[in-house]
């Protein structure tokens, strides 16, 4: 392996570390990722391999944001990325796609779906149809199976989420122990399990309908947990003979064990994150008490036809809202009516506002197909106009954000007005108008290249001419000479000072030719027309354009350089 | 503040200066003749003027312009000098377009390609009033957006005659109308850098054959730039136009596939709206916005005298940046110059509706879309020359498809010597390259 490589290797290495950071659906890392891909196109390969790693190792929902860096990067940057990736790309999506949930995968299709009508700046399709034929096919495949699992409900599925609910009001419980409702709530919801138990004559629609009430207050409960701060007192003390009891009452032989893992967490994080574990748990116990067991004699026989009036208390057990001392008590189970799709809402809502940057939230009512001509823009105006950008600059009324990067923008931005005000109130040059750039020149023109900061300019080391009017330019005044002379365009005198460093008498900022001193900004003006004239003379006809290029951006240099010099030796 | 007998010619004339409220939502509108300039200063609140924020207590200048300041949320200003009128209207549409804005920036927030914007309504209904508005508050969010004007009466960044696209890379400079460009050199705002592309006629119609082959190579030249830069290409194009009806529908398909439109935006007439929604929204979005209560008609001398001061504004630049050009002498067989081509039945077709005839002309023989012409007194004098980028021995393949390098303007011609005076901007000899001649012509 060639030192380069290593060197490539190491920048994929780096990148695979950076790109780590991508923990949320962050915009501006994405795009800065791809630009930083789009600069690396060298260490494509490795660069490429570092983002199907992190797309394989990230944790589940920290995928997708993988999978837009790799999108991004593809559309943005295309060749060679898009080969690259194309080469694995049905692995990488296939396996990660397995590992995420139902809402992330939606996101998945969603993505894959803007691939298949994404065409490269060269027109081709961003990735061959070989792949993504085959990743189709998966998607087919994965989501009618998905739809088949969700459209039949059992019994079991429907004792797996009593569990739940169970588990969940009682943690409400542990907040709340004087919540009187709270307690008959489980009673209901335990009968409800008993009799779900011992009822095997259920239709499929009496089970589904069930169902969705279920999962509806189970989405009420979970929601409700989460506002609802933990209580101050030691969790040990008082849920324990709580927690008892129920598990008890269930009959449930791992009690013990699952009631020392939960008062392991007192956070409301850390239950829910654990939750799925629980569940799985309370599941296997579930399953084991599904087998109709007799010794459930504390439990109330309750008849078959009862179910519907147990729900309905249920209902109204829910509806009960007085005593609550929190706020965020459980919502209304009128939701109950249209259960399944609010719950579908509520659940996506909830995951775009995880997704969704502020920005996009601001601008969510504002559809193009829709009528959005009489909205308000009120609010949105300021918040994005205004309230994103505090700083207004006094010069020209350019406002600029409170961020360190809006800072340094604001920065060079002020610093820009200060040297080409000096510049204008001076009134020491005489300017001409430069020519337009040819189209080539147009499309690989970028503003930053120009007046950006100083770092942006470091950056664009593409043009080989930066480099040359970086230098300094200085004469060494020769030891038979006068210590001042005349610049051979403008005939000011140019004074000798003695320079530190090099410990020589100079004449600074400026040039010999053939035998004459000039100032460097004068030497180089005249020589920019001059030179285009005898290029415009000679016999060629291409290459006209970069030359020219090159003499435009030479002038705008000095302008610059020049005026930096002299902000810098004020000081 | 102002100086004594610098502008008392006008009749209500203000040495005093007014101070001017402007409730929320309003908007104060103005105009100011060409030879009067007036002093506006804001001294509370956000006021704009086409979308651009004004700084606080900065005295702007006006000269020859008809323009709005608008608050959202109410401010004051102050201003000195003669106005051809001035109210204060709180019926504006700017909530509709601030919406309309939105809904734009959703598409760019939502896609990596962003809305390509189209512009269209009849005269003076303010197209590019709302095409400067969507860049300004494009700008205000980070984005930068190309802006295009296909309209060669009203020049954006450049000359009469000329088609141009330029990315808002910055604040626009609401004193200039756009602002400068790079070819300016040292500006008090950040300059734009156009591509220009030159037609040479006000009017489109009169050779509808090269507008239409301009328009579509500038689409060459802005989607190419706008594919390389993907800022660019989330904030998208907005395209300005000449004032097109449903019987340039033609154009308009074209204009649509050269710049990949995909928001048609159509100002302030239900009819054409309709006619348009009904043949494109299968395949774009077609969004009906109010016109402006401040919109004016602009006669034919004004628009023609804002043209010359745009072509002496390139020359000599404009108070803030003096420029100063250059005259250079050259002999008649040293310049190669073209003109658009235009036979006999050109002149028919300009003056019938577009469609058959034209089409019947192309099917007996491809005509030349450029035509070489002598230097003389009478085909040269005071004419503006677009100096092209082709150099002047190119095939008229090359020639057809270069942009412009920059303009020049024959002051004079000798026609017992063979020798041409011509003024140009940039220090130096005339450079070697084809030029073309248009309609317009300039005298100092």
């Amino acid at each position: 392996m060639s030192v380069d490589e290593k060197a490539l290797e190491a920048l994929g290495d780096d990148f695979y570390v950076a790109i780590s950071d991508l923990t949320n659906n962050s915009r501006p890392m994405i795009t800065s990722f791809t630009l930083l891909a789009q600069e690396n196109i060298d260490a494509a390969e490795y660069l490429t391999r570092a983002v199907e790693k992190r797309i394989e190792k990230a944790v589940p929902h920290q995928k997708l944001y993988a999978l837009y860096l790799l999108d991004s990067i593809c559309k943005n940057v295309g060749s060679p990325y898009t080969l690259l990736f194309a080469q694995k790309i049905y692995q990488t999506y296939t396996q990660a796609y397995l590992l995420v949930d139902d809402q992330t995968r939606k996101k998945f299709i969603d993505l894959f779906k803007t691939w298949k009508n994404a065409k490269t700046s060269s027109g081709l399709p961003l990735f061959p149809d070989e792949p993504m034929a085959k990743i189709e096919q998966f998607l087919v495949r994965a989501t009618a199976i998905h739809q088949q699992s969700s459209a039949k409900v059992n019994v079991a599925m429907l004792l797996q989420t009593i569990d739940k609910l169970l588990y969940l009001t009682n943690q409400r419980l542990l907040r709340s122990p004087n919540d009187q409702s709270i307690p008959a709530k489980i009673g209901i919801i335990k009968q409800l399990k008993f009799a779900l138990q011992n009822d095997r004559s259920m239709t499929q629609d009496a089970l589904v309908g069930v169902k969705r009430q279920l999962d509806e207050m189970t989405t009420a409960e979970e929601n409700s947990l989460r506002s609802t701060p933990p209580i101050k007192s030691p969790p040990l003390s008082n849920p324990q003979p709580n927690l008892q009891n129920i598990f008890n009452s269930i009959q449930n032989p791992t009690a013990t064990s699952l009631q020392t893992q939960d008062t392991g967490y007192n956070n409301v994080e850390d239950k829910t994150k654990n939750l799925t574990l629980l569940n799985s748990m309370i599941n296997l116990k579930g399953s084991a008490i599904r087998t109709p067991t007799p010794t459930q004699t504390q439990q109330p026989v309750v008849k078959k036809n009862n179910l519907t009036s147990l729900l309905s208390s249920l209902e109204k057990q829910g509806l009960v809202k007085k005593k609550t001392p929190s706020p965020h008590e459980v919502p209304s189970t009128s939701l109950l009516n249209s259960i399944l799709q609010k719950t579908k809402i509520a659940s996506s809502n909830r995951l775009n506002t995880v997704h969704k940057s502020p920005l996009e939230e601001e601008l969510e009512k504002f559809d193009i197909n829709a009528k959005f001509v009489s909205l308000d823009p009120t609010s949105t105006y300021t918040a994005l106009f205004v309230s994103r950008k505090t700083h207004k600059c006094g010069t020209c009324g350019k406002r600029f954000g409170d961020s360190q990067q809006e800072q340094a923008k604001s920065r060079d931005h002020l610093d820009w007005h200060f040297r080409i005000n000096k510049k204008l109130k001076e009134g020491a040059i005489v300017q001409s108008r430069n020519w337009y750039l040819d189209d080539e020149q147009f499309v690989q023109f970028r503003d930053e290249d120009m007046f950006g900061s100083g770092e942006q300019e470091d950056k664009t080391t593409t043009e080989k001419n930066n480099a040359g009017s970086k230098e300094r330019h200085y004469v060494v005044v020769p030891s038979d000479s006068e210590m001042s002379c005349l610049c051979g365009v403008c005939k000011e005198v140019l004074k000798a000072r003695y320079d530190d460093d090099l410990g020589e008498w100079i004449w600074d900022d400026a040039v010999k030719k053939n035998g004459r001193i000039f100032h460097y900004s004068c030497y180089s003006e005249t020589n920019t027309s001059s030179s285009l004239a005898s290029i415009v003379g000679a016999k060629r006809t291409r290459d006209l354009s970069s030359l020219d290029f090159d003499m435009i951006r030479n002038v705008m240099k000095n302008v610059k350089l020049d005026d930096r010099s002299k902000v810098n030796t004020k000081g | 503040m102002s100086l004594p007998g610098l502008s008392s010619s006008a009749v209500n004339t203000s040495q005093a200066n007014e101070t001017v409220d402007i409730g929320a939502r309003a908007e104060w509108r103005i105009e100011v003749d060409l030879k009067d300039t007036v002093t506006v200063k804001v001294t509370k609140g956000i006021v704009e003027v086409f979308g651009t924020e004004l700084a606080i207590d900065v005295e702007y200048k006006f000269t020859g312009q008809k323009i709005a300041f608008y608050s959202h949320e109410g401010g004051q200003l102050e201003y000195s000098g003669p106005l051809v009128s001035e109210y204060v209207s709180e019926e504006t549409q700017m909530s509709a377009y601030l919406n309309f804005h939105f809904a734009l920036c959703k598409m760019r927030e939502q896609d990596v390609r962003g809305p390509r914007v189209l512009i269209l309504g009849p005269k003076d209904c303010g197209k590019t009033s709302l095409a400067k508005i969507l860049a300004s508050y494009a700008s205000r969010m980070d984005y930068e957006p190309m802006i295009v004007n296909l309209n060669p009466s009203d020049p954006v960044f450049s000359i009469p005659g000329t088609l141009t696209g330029t990315p808002v890379s910055d604040i626009l400079d609401v004193e200039d109308g756009w602002g400068q460009t790079y070819t300016t050199g040292v500006a008090p705002l950040h300059p734009k850098q156009p591509t220009v592309r030159y037609y040479g006629s006000p009017d489109i119609h009169e050779n509808l054959k090269f507008y239409k082959h301009n328009v579509s190579r500038l689409g060459v030249t802005v989607c190419s730039r706008v594919s390389e830069d993907s800022t660019m290409k989330k904030s998208g194009v907005i395209v300005d136009t000449p004032p097109l009806t449903i019987k340039d529908v033609e154009i308009i398909e074209d204009v649509i596939s050269d710049f990949e439109i995909n928001v048609m935006v159509v100002i302030g007439n239900e009819r054409l709206f309709i006619d348009l929604k009904k043949k494109f929204q299968a395949k774009l979005n077609v969004v009906k916005l109010p016109k402006s209560g401040g919109c004016v008609e602009r006669d034919d001398s004004f628009t023609r005298q804002v043209q010359q001061r745009s072509i002496r504004e390139y020359f000599y630049g404009t108070p803030k940046t003096v420029l100063s050009p250059y005259t250079v002498y050259v002999d008649f067989d040293v310049v190669k110059v073209y003109k658009p081509f235009v036979d006999a039945g050109g002149l028919i077709s300009s003056v019938l509706p577009i469609g058959e005839d034209g089409l019947d002309n192309e099917e007996k023989k491809p005509d030349p879309l450029l035509q070489s012409l002598e230097p003389s007194s009478s085909s040269l004098q005071h004419c503006v020359l677009a100096i092209l980028q082709a150099d002047k021995k190119s095939d008229e393949d090359i020639i057809l498809r270069s942009s412009v390098l920059g303009f020049g303007v024959v002051t004079d011609v000798d026609d017992t010597k063979s020798k041409l005076r011509i003024l140009i901007p940039v220090p130096g000899r005339l450079p070697d390259r084809a030029m073309l001649l248009g309609s317009f012509r300039y005298t100092e």
